[in-house]
């Protein structure tokens, strides 16, 4: 397999969020900034990449009936492993983000690596895999928080560009739904050329 | 190595071993971050009251104490710098926010102006009530310097002196609310107030100075004064270090005070705690450790060498002014708690 | 009075989808027919309510006492995964109609962030069992509510002549958040 190719798909070609729209609710959930969206994105690149790593070192280990309910504990400590780490030296950052930790370990896009890749691959292709579609999914929360946070406060990366307030919609829950359908159109346009 | 076959015990074996390493190593890495964690914690608390009140000196957490009020409880962390109050932050919240519970850390100086105010916790509109951050406008700076005994903690639409956020009537209106208690139960002394004083437990370990044992599990009783007494030993390994003393007396001015005493193994005093009294709020209360240095005065001393009574009665203690009873009933019961430690030190 | 808040803000003000983003996948996923977001609204009220129960006894009974909080995550998923592979056997065996309606949703279950959010959050919320079996039914029925709605939008989507580039999920998503922004309405009720 064509290593950079598998590590280039996950940016737009198979873009967890924007094509195969996996893993909606931290990226709508958390992308009130710029800062806090790379926060979820690279926290779950941890997991994806980790759980990855070991998925495709014990694959052989595992029989075939019981290797989801395995994959799942393999996440979930990554998952804990993040939560803890970050309360402890991340602590604004974890407050921001809360909920939606935990909840890394139900987002169909890190058990799906796992599942379709990590279990039938060879380690270095899991760990390229699981880097380029964790950058992937970072990418795309972090240009989502940036188009919110432009719109509704006018600032990008918690630095204010114009004075006063933007359109505060986009950082409440609908500008979410609608700022992310239009990167959605946005991405079909480019995958199209 | 081919794939295993999906028999039983394959299934068992790999399930048992994935969760074992994985409980493993959580359990190890929680060891790690246990403190981090704490520390962040305690770290976020202590900077909203290092930014609400004047400098100070002492540990504003460790002197906290509790008032009951309006469905859920205000949090008052006193801060001190030499010993005196230089302010008292306090953790004040409500429930009429337009999206919910808003808390406050109020900085209050000893008269009651406000000194500095920190939003702890919302869920308001961002970018509509979030205003209320001290970082995100200057809403809260208004309320700096002022006492609001003259100034008054409503909306000017309300009749009050604060200048909403516009078009955020709900949450400013709720923000003054919450200030407002802050200061109700700060200012009136004479509220339900209801400090939270140690359970005996607590007072054990807080007033031994030296012990890695459990002393709740070893104490026994000794008998003084035709009293039965329970006392709780402090040791390291087998050395005896100290002696916590449950001891109280009976001539308060209203009633018993009932105290902990913890002596180290020379029978230096390590430590006092008030397990409970019913003296006069505003002055017997101050023996309470919480409320005054009155019980400092102690700590260091051996009733052995040195006099325990006040001034007045000939000793080395000074007077808590207006609650002389009480203050000489404290007194009283620290001796008796020295010779119970004497009693326990014969056995 | 608090069961009255407690559904009324899980419904309309911080509905489960629109306001707090959860079960984002099965929203999108299963809202293009009224009567299968229907199924799926059932389901999840029958799986989320027994998932918040299971979750707060072992929480209360087990990782609480002995300090084994850090292991919630984990514990927690492998619960509802077991739990929802259970239902579907009961289902099966005790009613079959109920599984012919119910079954097909049952495995999108486990990946549901909406019953693993809400098994976290009663627990979070410190609430009592009560309190909490409450909250997970009010929560599931505003999922369904949000479901229902958009499966109706969708249907009347297909009718209708999208701009080319919007075909398909961009279309969507601006739909649920002009139902995200009408739900806004209902901020401050409680």
């Amino acid at each position: 397999m064509d290593q950079a190719k598998n590590f280039t798909k996950g940016f737009i070609r198979e873009n967890p969020v924007f094509i195969l729209m996996l893993g909606l609710c931290p990226a709508l959930g958390t992308t009130t900034s710029a800062f806090n969206g790379m926060g979820m994105g690279l926290a779950t690149m941890f997991v994806v990449l980790m759980s990855n790593i070991v998925v495709s070192l014990i694959k052989n280990f595992v029989p075939n009936k019981v290797r989801i309910p395995c994959y799942i504990v393999i996440i979930a400590s990554f998952v804990t492993i993040v939560d803890l780490v970050m309360a402890g030296f991340m602590p604004a950052l974890h407050e921001q983000l809360g909920l939606f930790i935990p909840l890394i370990v139900v987002n169909c896009f890190v058990l799906g690596r796992a599942e379709a890749f990590a279990s039938k691959n060879t380690l270095l292709s899991s760990v390229i895999d699981g880097t380029g579609m964790g950058l992937g999914f970072t990418f795309a929360l972090t240009l989502l928080g940036a188009a919110r946070e432009i719109l509704g406060s006018n600032a990008i990366f918690g630095l204010q560009f114009i004075e006063g307030d933007g359109m505060l919609v986009f950082i409440l829950a609908p500008g979410a739904f609608i700022a992310l359908g239009y990167l959605i159109a946005l991405a079909n346009k480019l995958n199209k050329q | 190595m081919a794939k295993r076959e999906s028999t039983f015990f394959n299934m068992v074996l790999a399930l048992l071993t994935v969760t074992l390493v994985a409980s493993a190593s959580l359990g190890f890495i929680y060891e790690l971050t246990r403190e981090p964690i704490e520390m962040a914690r305690a770290a976020r608390k202590n900077n909203a009251i290092r930014a609400v009140v004047p400098d100070f000196d002492n540990n504003p957490t460790e002197e906290r104490y509790t008032i009951e009020a309006a469905g859920g409880e205000l949090v008052f962390y006193p801060a001190k710098k030499d010993g005196e109050l230089v302010g008292t932050a306090v953790e004040t919240f409500t429930n009429r926010g337009f999206s919910g519970t808003i808390r406050l850390m109020v900085g209050l100086l000893p008269d009651g102006t406000i000194h500095g105010i920190e939003v702890l916790e919302h869920k308001e509109t961002p970018g509509l009530g979030d205003k209320m951050e001290s970082d995100k406008s200057d809403f809260s700076a208004q309320f700096e310097g002022q006492n609001p005994e003259d100034f008054r903690l409503r909306l000017r639409q309300d009749g009050g002196d604060v200048d909403g956020i516009t078009a955020t009537t709900i949450s400013s209106r709720a923000y003054c609310e919450a200030v407002q208690l802050a200061f109700d139960l700060y200012m009136d002394k004479d509220a339900d107030v209801s400090y939270e004083l140690p359970s005996r437990d607590e007072a054990v370990e807080r007033v031994l100075a030296d012990f890695a044992n459990n002393p709740l599990q070893e104490d026994f009783l000794v008998m003084a004064n035709g009293n039965e007494h329970t006392v709780f030993p402090g040791r390291r390994g087998r050395r005896y270090t100290g002696l916590a003393v449950d001891i109280y007396s009976e001539a308060g001015y209203i009633g018993p005070i009932r105290l902990m005493v913890g002596f180290d193994s020379e029978g230096v005093i390590t430590g006092i705690e008030v397990l409970g009294h019913e003296e006069t709020p505003g002055y017997g209360d101050l023996i309470e450790n919480a409320r005054s240095d009155f019980y400092k005065q102690f700590i260091g001393l051996n009733p052995g060498e040195d006099n325990i009574r006040l001034k007045e009665d000939g000793g080395i203690i000074d007077n808590i002014s207006g609650a002389t009873i009480t203050a000489r009933a404290y007194c009283e019961a620290v001796r008796s708690a020295w010779d119970i430690f004497r009693q326990a030190e014969n056995r | 009075m608090e069961y009255i808040v407690i559904v009324l803000s899980a419904i309309l003000v911080n509905n489960i989808v629109l306001a707090q983003f959860l079960g984002l996948c099965p929203f999108f996923g299963v809202s293009s027919r009224i009567s299968t977001a229907a199924g799926m609204g059932g389901a999840v009220l029958f799986v989320m309510t027994v998932a918040a129960i299971v979750t707060y006894l072992i929480s209360h009974y087990i990782l609480i006492p002995f300090d084994l909080i850090y292991l919630r995550t984990i514990t927690y998923i492998l619960v509802i995964s077991s739990l929802v592979q259970m239902v579907e056997i009961i289902l099966k065996k005790v009613s079959p109609p109920l599984y012919q309606a119910l079954g097909i949703f049952l495995p999108l279950m486990t990946t549901n962030c909406a019953i693993l959010g809400v098994a976290i959050l009663v627990i979070q919320n410190e609430y009592t069992l009560m309190s909490g079996v409450v909250f997970a039914v009010a929560h599931s029925i505003g999922f369904t509510l949000a479901l229902v709605i958009l499966a109706g939008i969708r249907e009347q989507l297909e009718l209708v002549n999208v701009p080319e580039g919007m075909k398909g999920n961009p279309i969507i998503l601006v739909a649920a958040g002009l139902l995200a922004l009408a739900f806004m309405g209902f901020a401050g009720i409680v």
